[in-house]
């Protein structure tokens, strides 16, 4: 059995149209992983920036994990959501990356991309917000019917991520 | 006639794993007057001198006046000493409003009953009453709550209690709140934090007191842990506990997944990448999409379930920098085995390579190529990002611009292979002479790696002694280097099959094959 620590930190986002950010979060995993401690996915505080424009959420992210095998890698899997001074939340992106799988530690920019709809609900996003969502998320990772999304790119999020490998040297497992 | 007084009152924080109930304080206040001070002076000299007959019976402190001026008083956590002001205001039922003040009252007229009030000038305040003027808290839970009130400070407490002096007027009906003073502040939070405020002073110098009012009055202020300590007995036991517990966990978890690990057949590599298409830039036009596919050389093989190619959403651009970059953060998996042959043992393998093409296609489905690219599979593991340039086929001519332009055809490659060594070609020299293209832009790919073998659980042994001989030499490690995984792997297997051709063939079992020892 071998163990991996995923100790980390959302640092922030940047280079969305708007400032006024949250974060929802979750790590994905195949079935011969196991949490053994942490929470594996979870939304951060509303954060608007004063000055510049990184939107600083520095949530923490503290899993350790035990695996079987090496297929199902855990991947991160990122919703970027913007709250106006109304109250109202809209998507601002989707991003996915899979967790390094090299000790130490590394700093991951995740961008994003958020769906497009048809020019008519183009026009109405510019004036009333919302715009369309995936009805599923977790579709993105059978990565079949993907081509047919259409979608622009915006932000990317910064993470940073320290990863500790257990015992996967005594399987044979050079990384 | 100088004393040393401490001044250090800051807060002081301590942590225990001990319950709070447990916590007990001596504090003691003793009052500096004018003769006080004179017999501790007096006291002083004459025990330096060696003569004790000549001591005079005026010079030591008289036993009369040891009440009013001095006050010891052992307080536990969150334990009620009335004051004088509360008990005169308890004593009348009228004034009990919460259930809180009515338990005072019955308290106060128990204590009026026995007469047994041991403290006459130090009182406590606890959490709960109304005069304390920190907290207003809305509910008592185990998890720390922040809660605010008009001026004073924000505590992340949970409970609170303070230690407070009053001077004693017999004139006035009820005290004069104004007449109070803090003398030791307890604040703790759920997780086994205790400030206080000032720090235990019992071997230091006392701090001083002064109080406020007509008579300005100076004070010493002892503070003394006399907690019960736990005996040293108990404490191994509880250390034992504690080892027991973290023994039974690692069990727990070790239990809840099992021991095994998937590993592949010897003798064969396991080669996985976890990946990202992170971006594209620098095209030409807008909504761009990559299609993809991997190639496997000879050797490499994979899982009939794995997919070997695949096609990411259609993205618009947005302008970044001097740019225009479409976000895909599309995320692939590939697994692939080698399995080494013994035709092929001195020539490097041939890794598999990634051919992608990014094409684009707009609201009136013109579609169009704009580029092809190829990126090798890093041979060695770890974490890579590498952006790949990519280049289109151009025709010249005016008419096919015009063509691309307006209706959206373009020339395609007909093998994508083309793009770095055509699948079909046997010869020595590959020319391109006479074919036209165009630099376009540029993908950027994360790449982790990683690889498995039966034969790694020995090489990392062997690398180990290695790196330590490199050492020694002053040399330089070979890490991650192709040959060094092949060596060990060339090595490993030839052990096997000579360690299979010395045994008997009843006992040979194909399908366990037990690692064997590393003989450097």
């Amino acid at each position: 059995m071998a163990e991996l620590h995923i100790m980390g930190q959302i640092v922030g986002a940047s280079g969305f149209p708007q400032n006024t950010l949250f974060c929802k979060w979750g790590v994905h995993s195949g079935g011969a992983w196991r949490l053994l401690s942490g929470l594996k996915e979870g939304q951060t505080q509303v954060d608007t920036p004063q000055t510049g424009d990184i939107a600083y959420w520095s949530h923490p992210i503290d899993l350790h994990y035990a695996t079987k095998g090496l297929q199902g890698w855990p991947k991160i899997h990122l919703q970027v959501w913007h709250q106006d001074s109304f109250g109202r939340c809209q998507l601002y992106g989707y991003g996915y990356c899979h967790v390094p799988s090299s000790p130490g530690h590394h700093r991951i920019n995740c961008v994003t991309w958020r769906p497009l709809g048809s020019w008519q609900e183009q026009l109405a996003q510019m004036f009333v917000g919302g715009g369309p969502q995936l009805r599923n998320p977790d579709l993105i990772y059978s990565g079949a019917d993907r081509y047919r999304l259409h979608t622009e790119a915006m932000g990317t999020v910064e993470l940073e991520l320290g990863v500790i490998m257990r015992h996967f040297d005594k399987y044979g497992v050079e990384n | 006639m100088t004393d040393n007084w401490n001044t250090d009152t800051g807060e002081a924080v301590y942590r225990s794993r001990d319950a709070i109930k447990n916590l007990r304080i001596k504090v003691r206040i003793e009052r500096v007057t004018s003769t006080t001070a004179l017999s501790q002076h007096l006291q002083q000299q004459v025990l330096s001198q060696q003569d004790r007959g000549a001591i005079e019976l005026e010079t030591l402190p008289s036993q009369g006046h040891r009440d009013d001026n001095e006050e010891e008083l052992l307080v536990g956590w969150q334990e009620k000493f009335f004051s004088q002001y509360e008990m005169e205001l308890f004593q009348n039922e009228a004034a009990c409003q919460t259930p809180l003040d009515r338990q005072y009252h019955t308290e106060v007229k128990a204590l009026n009953r026995t007469k047994g009030r041991k403290n006459n000038r130090i009182f406590t305040y606890t959490d709960h009453d109304r005069y304390t003027n920190c907290l207003s808290l809305h509910q008592l839970q185990s998890t720390d709550l922040l809660a605010t009130t008009k001026a004073s400070p924000t505590f992340l407490a949970q409970r609170m209690a303070s230690v407070r002096h009053r001077r004693q007027d017999r004139r006035t009906m009820l005290g004069l709140k104004e007449n109070e003073c803090l003398l030791v502040t307890i604040k703790t939070d759920g997780n086994g934090t205790v400030i206080l405020k000032p720090d235990f002073n019992k071997d230091k110098d006392p701090y001083r007191i002064v109080t406020e009012g007509e008579k300005k009055e100076v004070w010493r202020l002892t503070v003394e842990n006399v907690s019960t300590v736990m005996k040293p007995e108990d404490k191994e036991r509880e250390q034992n506990m504690y080892k027991d517990l973290y023994v039974r966990h690692k069990e727990y978890l070790n239990s809840l997944v099992g021991q095994d690990f998937e590993m592949p057949p010897g003798g064969i590599l396991r080669f996985l990448m976890n990946g990202e298409i992170v971006s594209a830039k620098g095209f030409e036009y807008d909504n761009l999409y990559i299609h993809f596919f991997m190639e496997l050389p000879n050797n490499w093989s994979s899982l009939p379930s794995q997919s070997l190619s695949g096609v990411t959403q259609t993205c618009r651009t947005k302008t970044l920098g001097k740019e225009n970059v479409a976000f895909f953060s599309y995320p692939f998996t590939f697994e692939t085995f080698y399995m080494s042959d013994k035709e092929s043992d001195e020539s490097v393998p041939q890794w598999p390579v990634l051919y992608f093409k990014v094409l684009s296609l707009d609201s009136w489905q013109r579609y169009r190529t704009e580029g092809y690219g190829y990126l090798i599979f890093p041979a060695s593991p770890g974490k890579y990002e590498i952006t790949c340039h990519t280049w289109r086929p151009l025709q010249t001519g005016t008419v096919s611009a015009l063509r691309r332009f307006f209706i959206g055809g373009s020339p395609e490659l007909e093998d994508n292979s083309y793009v770095r060594i055509p699948g079909t070609f046997k010869g020595e020299r590959l020319s391109r002479l006479g074919f036209h293209t165009e630099s376009t832009g540029s993908v950027t790919f994360n790449l982790h790696c990683i690889q498995q073998a039966k034969a790694f659980v020995a090489a990392s042994m062997l690398k180990k002694r290695r790196q330590k001989v490199f050492d020694h030499l002053g040399g330089f490690s070979q890490q991650g280097a192709v040959c060094t995984i092949l060596e060990a792997f060339q090595r490993a297997r030839t052990k096997m099959q000579e360690a299979r051709e010395s045994l008997p063939r009843d006992l040979i079992n194909p399908t366990s094959l037990s690692p064997f020892e590393s003989s450097a």
